[in-house]
């Protein structure tokens, strides 16, 4: 007997040793970037950072500001670009994402990326305030699905790791980060992360439900909630340079009260393309043609907008 | 719980260390925490279900003893006819009783009578097909004098209900099991790595091979009309890799487990899709099943003993019957028809214990011949797999007219994932042809070097990992 658990306990070690290599060499694992909580209660990455997506052939870096992707502040028109994981972008390479490809139609304006997993409406809305107040972009452009809003919302649902808005006392509430030491010990060792990705037992339902994009025939619509969503960001942010780019499937009735209440809209249509815009079957994120037909319709519809807004 | 849970991962070496390490100083000890660990396996399904097969346990435990008791012929018949009436009964009301009432339905609305059958809306109880089995295999062996009726209970209750065999066999016999669970069984170093090995071998068949061919195969049965004839095929062939991996390797995981508490159960499969004629495959598939009808049907029948028509009339019977055993449709049954009809040939002729021995057995590979035959063999099972798969007999026979349609030469669309599995089907089946004359196909294995046989194992895990499927409940436990 002790031979055999003897055995079984070397043939277990030096699985763990050899899954830990093999995993780290062919990046079956995404590594993921750690994170803080500012002084105006947004999450950012730890700037300095960088790492690569699951069998991702490019590297991610954090920048400076804390998030992904392109950051040119130089330039004097700059449009911000705000969202969650599909702008954060980390499975494409960094020419795939919204910054690079808008910028290859509109070389004259400057485009700063703000894009991490997760972040809600009512988040998206306080990067923009935040952004406002640093770097001063002309324009914020919001990327939005129909989940975003009832996400932002507490009465739903207090989701505590991230941003939402307590609408009974028109307060923003800041999401803590969860059990952060124990995600760093998560996300450093490869072959637990990976067996905690197959396995995912310890993955709770609020999370699961954080990170699905649904369709707006599956969300129900509370028309109070997000008028009062709406009310309070015309009173607290500055809606009139905000656009906000819908994803496609997104609800028509959310679209035509954002409209009411003053934003721009951009509504993104992935009906008439033969070809899908996902990175695969079980994986809704954007492809690089995905994001190549996105940056196209925004493009198309955004030049429309500024032409009119200089009109105004 | 299934083999293939995270709860089975955390259940099993929970019961090991216990019986090892706590309950092992006695047999009654040993025997004890089997019987609670494997009620606690069976209560996690379900429940409710745990009081029925505690009930048939009882039953065939009090008429075994009765039988044995008996003062004569007349009340041995009696307990003998109590107890299959009882055992089946229950069978029949779960698995059957709906199957019946709307086939009589059917049959009066032929002839324009119109009835609204009564039916049941029972769950079936999972692995009652197979406890009753064993339950009457017991009962029957007492009758024809093979064994003793038990006296412990809870050796018997083990005897019926040991967690590795319970939801889905193989089907034990009393002659078999019971010694071994009378005695206290020690540790056996080789026998655990081997059960080990059989463990690995029988989840890297379900997980790799059973659960992708079975996503590939799902997908052109629920949609025939949508594929080539070609593709159809393919399908089918999916089907008879997947049903293969994945009872194939319920089953060497059940073995597996058994030899880490000391017990040997018996084998289940030999290499079935490397036999080289029907009555070979049928000696090679299932074999707890097919040797259980043949010792308490086809032979209380009268076997091959009454000439040509006895012989094709009992093989009729108990290929229909066993058909009819894995559920309560037509298609089941007419599956069983053509695998009787395909044996026919041989039983007529006289050929079907031809190919008793292992295929190419001390050489590398078959000869021509021999893989002509193994080829034929797969095809006619491939055929026959298609009614076991379908939902009625009008899809089975939807199907095989899309296969037999012009597009049967057309090449078919496959995806990259298909690409994959049939790279990793190929890897498996060259592994069980390297095997084949061993127990399971990595039995043998202990002759190579450690270092060399340590990174097999891991590469198994490693492509387990990759390449596991999404999870599939167990073919055969819904019988």
């Amino acid at each position: 007997m002790r031979k055999f658990l003897l055995r079984l306990l070397v043939f277990t070690l030096f699985c763990c040793m050899a899954g830990e290599i093999i995993i780290r060499v062919f990046r079956l694992v995404p590594d993921v970037p750690q994170r803080f909580v500012d002084k105006t209660g947004i999450q950012r990455y730890i700037p300095g950072q960088h790492g690569y997506f699951t069998r991702a052939t490019e590297p991610w870096h954090i920048n400076q500001y804390g998030w992904l992707g392109m950051a040119d502040t130089k330039n004097d028109t700059l449009i911000s670009i705000i969202g969650d994981s599909y702008i954060e972008n980390m499975m494409n390479p960094r020419s795939c994402n919204q910054g690079s490809l808008l910028k290859g139609y509109m070389p004259d304006y400057g485009f700063f990326e703000a894009g991490r997993s997760g972040v809600s409406f009512i988040e998206a809305m306080e990067i923009s305030n935040f952004l406002d107040s640093t770097i001063h972009p002309k324009y914020n452009l919001l990327y939005v699905s129909n989940s975003d809003f009832t996400e932002s919302l507490t009465n739903k649902k207090r989701l505590s790791d991230i941003v939402q808005i307590d609408l009974k006392n028109n307060k923003i509430l800041v999401g803590t980060l969860k059990s952060p030491k124990l995600k760093k010990m998560l996300y450093s060792c490869k072959l637990l992360y990976f067996l905690y990705l197959k396995f995912p037992v310890l993955v709770n339902k609020e999370d699961k439900e954080k990170h699905q994009h649904t369709d707006a025939s599956s969300q129900p619509f509370e028309e109070q909630d997000i008028n009062q969503l709406f009310q309070y960001c015309q009173n607290h942010y500055k809606i009139k340079k905000t656009m906000l780019v819908f994803h496609p499937g997104a609800d028509k009735r959310v679209i035509q009260l954002a409209s009411q209440y003053g934003f721009r809209t951009i509504i993104l249509d992935s009906s008439q393309d033969k070809r899908s815009w996902a990175l695969n079957e079980n994986d809704g994120h954007w492809s690089c043609y995905g994001h190549s037909r996105v940056a196209e319709q925004v493009n198309e519809q955004l030049s429309k907008i500024i032409i009119d807004l200089k009109g105004e | 719980m299934l083999f293939n849970s995270l709860s089975f991962a955390i259940f099993l070496p929970i019961i090991f260390f216990l019986y090892w390490f706590v309950f092992n100083k006695k047999l009654i000890s040993q025997n004890f925490l089997l019987l609670i660990s494997s009620y606690f396996f069976y209560a996690c399904w379900s429940w409710h279900f745990m009081f029925l097969l505690l009930f048939s346990t009882l039953l065939d435990f009090y008429t075994g003893r009765k039988i044995e008791a008996a003062e004569n012929i007349a009340q041995r018949k009696f307990w003998l006819w109590l107890s299959i009436v009882i055992n089946l009964g229950f069978l029949g009301i779960f698995k059957y009783y709906n199957f019946f009432i709307e086939s009589f339905a059917d049959g009066l609305s032929l002839l324009g009578i119109k009835i609204n059958p009564w039916t049941l809306q029972l769950v079936l109880p999972i692995g009652i097909s197979f406890y009753t089995f064993h339950g009457l295999s017991y009962v029957i062996d007492i009758y024809k004098n093979r064994i003793k009726a038990e006296k412990n209970f809870v050796e018997y209750g083990v005897f019926v209900s040991f967690f590795p065999l319970l939801v889905a066999g193989p089907i034990e016999r009393a002659t078999h099991l019971l010694p071994q669970i009378q005695r206290r069984r020690t540790f056996d170093y080789s026998q655990a790595i081997d059960g080990m090995r059989q463990i690995l071998w029988g989840l890297f068949k379900k997980l790799v091979i059973a659960d992708n061919c079975a996503m590939l195969a799902n997908n052109i049965f629920d949609h025939p009309s949508a594929h080539t004839g070609s593709e159809l095929l393919l399908g089918a062939i999916f089907f008879a890799i997947q049903i293969y991996g994945d009872f194939s390797g319920y089953s060497d995981i059940a073995l597996g487990t058994a030899r880490l508490f000391g017990i040997e159960l018996l084998k289940n499969f030999a290499y079935p899709y490397f036999s080289r004629d029907i009555a070979e495959f049928w000696r090679r598939w299932h074999i707890s099943l097919s040797s259980w009808f043949r010792d308490y049907l086809y032979i209380p029948l009268g076997g091959s003993k009454g000439g040509t028509w006895m012989k094709v009339r009992n093989t009729f019977i108990i290929f229909l019957v066993s058909g009819f055993w894995h559920g309560a449709n037509w298609t089941f049954i007419i599956w069983g028809g053509l695998n009787a009809l395909y044996i026919m040939p041989s039983i007529l002729r006289g050929t079907n214990r031809n190919n008793l021995g292992i295929v190419a057995e001390n050489r590398v590979l078959p000869s021509a011949k021999e893989f002509l035959q193994i080829l034929t063999t797969f095809a006619l099972t491939v055929l026959a797999w298609i009614f076991f798969r379908s939902i009625n007999v009008g899809e089975a026979l939807f199907y095989l007219s899309g296969i037999f349609s012009k597009t049967l030469f057309m090449r078919p669309e496959i995806s990259g994932t298909a690409n994959i599995i049939l790279i990793l089907t190929g890897f498996f089946f060259i592994v069980e042809w390297i095997g084949r004359h061993n127990n399971f196909a990595l039995s043998n294995i202990s002759k190579l070097p450690l270092p060399l046989r340590w990174t097999f194992y891991f590469g198994l895990i490693l492509l387990m990992f990759i390449y596991q499927g999404q999870a599939q409940t167990f073919i055969y436990f819904q019988f």
